[in-house]
């Protein structure tokens, strides 16, 4: 039997979440029972026995018990690995674990984090959806990550391709409240490896959260789990594109189970990436049009848009491309922490009108719109030649004005 | 009896003096050809043997043994035909030896005894040493563009060895008639387009490889078409080089057997990598990319082009020429061309709208993979071509179109920009070196703050640097601005060189 090594109990709690084949269920009815360092010692002393394989898995060899498992762990070094990676720890019981997951039904045993927690202390609000999203579904999901970041809410989303990840990028871009992301995997083992450098802008803004033990991959059944989670966080869901069946249905019905409001975002009735969010809201669901819809689903009835903006379908309808804003600044100051405010806050001056941009410039500000519009298009629209027009664009890209996305270029919400 | 014809053989595409020797002599009657003739060259026995017949030529019944000399050499094609059945007529007494001094052959025979034309005439009239040579009569243009030699010709064997023997004069095909050039279109023909038409002409006048991203019917094939009618016709030496190549790819030359104008070549996606750059067991046959040599390289579709293959491209895009090895023979293709490409920006077209796209975002990724950075990076220029406004294609009866510039405007801009790179002392400036830059293409203080925070904030790479410098010194050339590089210039070269697939594409 190791002996007593003065380690705090999170440790304990984490080498219990890193016991071989341990379930959820089975981690939190021992962290019922006792705390992690008594249920640790039972563990050693055999008297938690692991259960049996299921008749489908095939094993290999010898399995060994989880009190030789238990016996061989070297808690001491694996502790410091964590502690010096940043990890943090929190067990079922202990009192850093935020009360909305410590009440679920469905609790987490241990949970780790990489980031500054105190995201979670904003309201929550889920955007989750397909992996195969289309552009629409992406542009959507940007959009509302980033309104609903600017009102200061935390976007939980589950850091995976498609539309997770687009949520993620828009609650990024807004600079507003830090997006929390919920991983299948380990916190210090980005998943899917094309996300790892959103992974890091997540953890830096914001935080990742796991109930998967640092170091270990993403299994199959993690996933379902890690999507009871998202939802147990959320006080509203939104699906921004869903087919029939898939993990963000999941999410939906694990929050339905908690009473957490569940928004959909319309899509065509025509296009198998919105099957399940239109079924959704035949279904009688809230539709989500804008940010708005869904601070209103939190009790925030605040006008949307905000004044100071155009409608997504507003604007001199010239050129073939649909929106074209021609006043889009958006409001900034201080992000606000509660989202039951009436009162808006004051808005500075456009900063159009405080740098007295010329003719030429404004033209094409002008012929810019908030979603990405090609160079081409500019051109086409301002008539201006290649190399006076590159000369403005370079110009409102080094104040901020625009942003530029290779061969596209949008407006950016004020620095 | 032994007979020597001297003749020429192609390899790749250029051509080496071959000696024919024909051997008979008693024996079993038979008929060998050695020196590492491939299939089309053996087979030249049958052909031989049936066009002396029924020309009314002897052939004897003996033993005749044909060596084409070097025999370490492999030789290839039908152009053999003709010299081999000369010799046998030598060797039968049908001629006397003297008819054929200082003159090579070249050419294939048909089962009717007439004379047909093959492959790289060019080349090979070039490899011949001796003084007149006869070729086939549709292969006269071509071989008298090198003005060495007194070329001769001669429609049938027997009309052959009549003037060899001096009992009937040489016949010289009529020269042909100067037609009209063919009528290229016209870049007046492209409504909007602003961006692209200036990537065009910009294209054009500077030689900087061009990359065209857009929805399907945008208009880039269009535009790409219409390029070559921008470029200025070849000079004697390209036009030489040029017509070497066609002529050994047995492409069609024009009338008058000069290539003049740049070539435009647009092979389809499904292209192998050997067909692109040339090569082939048997022949060493020049690829898309010769056959484009001083004239324009147009991929449509380039993301469905295997990724493999466009690969094979770097090295021809640096160096202008590629090196074909195989286990017999590794040949040089020169390969200096102007590499256009038009793409999608996505696997369904619509990606330009985020809204409009109905692809999934793997599917994205995936695509925009198909395209290698190097690859990327050597297009100079890259912009988007959008389908036109409505209110361009069908301009209402209120107002007239606007009438766009016509390619004979554009075309002397960019003859006048291709002036001022020819007094740098290089062909267009895409090929300025990078260490004259700083003398030949010097910045303004403006046009250098503008390059300085691009290379801090780690947008831009030392070499494109170069490339961004050599497009604005085209931009200041169109312009007719002479001087340093100024800041519009500057500005417009990097907005002409955006990245087609940035990272994180933030709303599409």
């Amino acid at each position: 039997m190791t002996p007593a090594l003065g380690l705090p109990q999170e440790a304990y709690a984490w080498a219990l979440s890193d016991l071989p084949g341990i379930s959820p269920v089975r981690l939190v009815a021992l962290l019922r029972q006792d705390p992690p360092e008594a249920a640790w010692g039972r563990v050693l002393r055999g008297e938690v026995v692991r259960p049996a394989p299921s008749p489908q898995t095939r094993v290999m060899g010898a399995r060994p018990t989880w009190a030789d498992v238990a016996a061989r762990r070297d808690l001491g070094r694996g502790w410091a690995a964590i502690r010096s990676a940043g990890i943090g720890v929190t067990y079922l019981g202990c009192a850093g674990l935020a009360a909305t997951l410590s009440e679920d039904p469905e609790p987490p045993g241990v949970l780790f984090w990489l980031g500054d927690l105190t995201a979670l202390d904003r309201p929550c609000v889920a955007i989750v959806g397909t992996r195969h999203c289309t552009g629409y579904g992406r542009a959507v999901a940007i959009e509302l990550g980033r309104d609903l970041a600017e009102c200061g809410i935390c976007v939980v989303s589950g850091l995976a391709l498609g539309i997770d990840g687009a949520a993620h990028v828009g609650a990024l871009a807004a600079g507003g409240a830090g997006p929390l992301g919920v991983a299948a995997s380990g916190v210090d083992m980005p998943y899917p490896r094309r996300h790892a450098d959103l992974w890091r802008r997540v953890v830096a803004a914001g935080a990742v959260i796991s109930e998967t033990a640092p170091g270990r991959p993403a299994q199959a059944w993690r996933f379902p789990a890690r999507n009871r989670l998202i939802a147990a966080l959320a006080r509203a869901v939104v699906v921004v594109e869903s087919h029939a069946s898939g993990g963000s249905m999941l999410t939906v019905a694990a929050a339905a189970e908690r009473g957490i409001d569940v928004l959909a975002v319309p899509g065509p009735i025509t296009s198998a990436s919105s099957a399940g969010t239109n079924q959704l809201l035949h279904e009688g669901l809230t539709p989500v049009r804008h940010a708005g819809d869904v601070l209103a689903a939190l009790g925030d009835l605040r006008p949307w848009p905000p004044p100071s903006r155009p409608t997504r379908c507003s604007g001199p309808a010239s050129g073939s491309g649909g929106s074209r804003g021609s006043e889009a600044t958006r409001h900034s100051g201080p992000p606000m922490t509660g989202v039951v405010s009436t009162e808006r806050p004051a808005r500075p001056a456009r900063p159009a009108e405080g740098l007295r941009l010329e003719p030429a410039v404004r033209q094409v500000l002008s012929a810019i719109d908030r979603t990405s519009t090609a160079t081409s298009v500019i051109a086409d629209r301002t008539g201006l030649p290649i190399g006076p027009l590159s000369s403005v664009l370079l110009h409102l890209e080094t104040l901020g004005l625009i942003r530029s996305q290779g061969m596209w270029w949008e407006r950016c919400p004020e620095p | 009896m032994l007979a020597i014809v001297p003749s020429a053989t192609l390899l790749g595409v250029d051509g080496w003096p071959i000696t024919v020797e024909i051997h008979t002599s008693t024996g079993l009657p038979g008929f060998a050809v050695v020196g590492l003739p491939d299939a089309s060259c053996r087979e030249a026995r049958d052909r031989v043997r049936a066009a002396l017949l029924s020309s009314g030529l002897p052939w004897e019944n003996r033993r005749v043994t044909v060596n084409l000399a070097p025999s370490g050499m492999r030789k290839s094609g039908a152009g053999l035909d003709l010299p081999i059945a000369v010799g046998l007529l030598v060797a039968s007494e049908a001629l006397r030896p003297r008819d054929l001094a200082g003159t090579a052959f070249i050419g294939e025979l048909g089962l009717d005894g007439s004379i047909r034309g093959v492959p790289g005439v060019l080349s090979m009239v070039e490899a011949v040493r001796e003084p007149i040579i006869v070729v086939p009569p549709s292969c006269f243009g071509e071989a008298s563009v090198l003005g060495r030699h007194e070329v001769r010709t001669a429609a049938t064997l027997n009309e052959l060895v009549d003037a060899l023997r001096g009992r009937r004069a040489w016949s010289y095909p009529p020269s042909p008639d100067d037609m009209a050039p063919e009528m290229e279109p016209d870049l007046a023909d492209v409504r909007g387009q602003a961006l692209g038409r200036a990537a065009v002409e910009v294209s054009a006048a500077g030689g900087h490889h061009l990359l065209m991203v857009g929805p399907p019917g945008a208009g880039k094939s269009m535009l790409a078409r219409r390029l070559p009618g921008l470029l200025p016709p070849l000079t004697s030496a390209e036009s030489f080089a040029t017509t070497r190549i066609h002529s050994a790819a047995g492409i069609p030359l024009p009338s008058r057997g000069v290539v003049q104008r740049p070539p435009f070549r647009a092979p389809h996606h499904g292209a192998s990598a050997v067909s692109l750059v040339g090569g082939g067991t048997a022949t060493m046959r020049p690829g898309e990319i010769s056959c484009a040599h001083f004239g324009i390289l147009f991929l449509d579709e380039l993301a469905e082009f295997p990724t493999a293959v466009l690969d094979t491209l770097r090295q021809p895009l640096e160096e202008g020429a590629i090196r074909v090895c195989r286990a017999r023979a590794s040949v040089t293709f020169p390969a200096r061309f102007l590499l256009v490409a038009a793409m999608n920006p996505c696997p369904c077209g619509e990606g330009m709208t985020p809204s409009g796209c109905r692809c999934g975002e793997s599917a994205r990724h995936r695509y925009s993979g198909r395209i290698s950075g190097p690859l990327l990076d050597r297009f100079d220029l890259r912009v988007t071509v959008d389908r036109p406004d409505i209110a361009q294609l069908l301009p209402s009866g209120r107002s007239a179109p606007a009438s766009e510039e016509s390619t004979e405007i554009v075309a002397a801009r960019v003859a006048a920009a291709r002036r001022l790179a020819s007094e740098r002392g290089v062909r267009c400036n895409a090929e300025l070196p990078a260490e004259a830059l700083d003398e030949l293409a010097p910045l303004t203080p403006a046009a250098r703050d503008v390059l300085e925070a691009r290379l801090r904030q780690g947008r831009l790479s030392a070499r494109g640097l170069h490339r961004v410098r050599r497009v604005a010194r085209t931009l200041s050339d169109l312009g007719g601005r002479i001087g340093p590089i100024g800041e519009e210039d500057i500005c417009g070269a990097l907005i002409l060189r955006s990245d087609p697939f940035p990272a994180q594409v933030i709303s599409g």
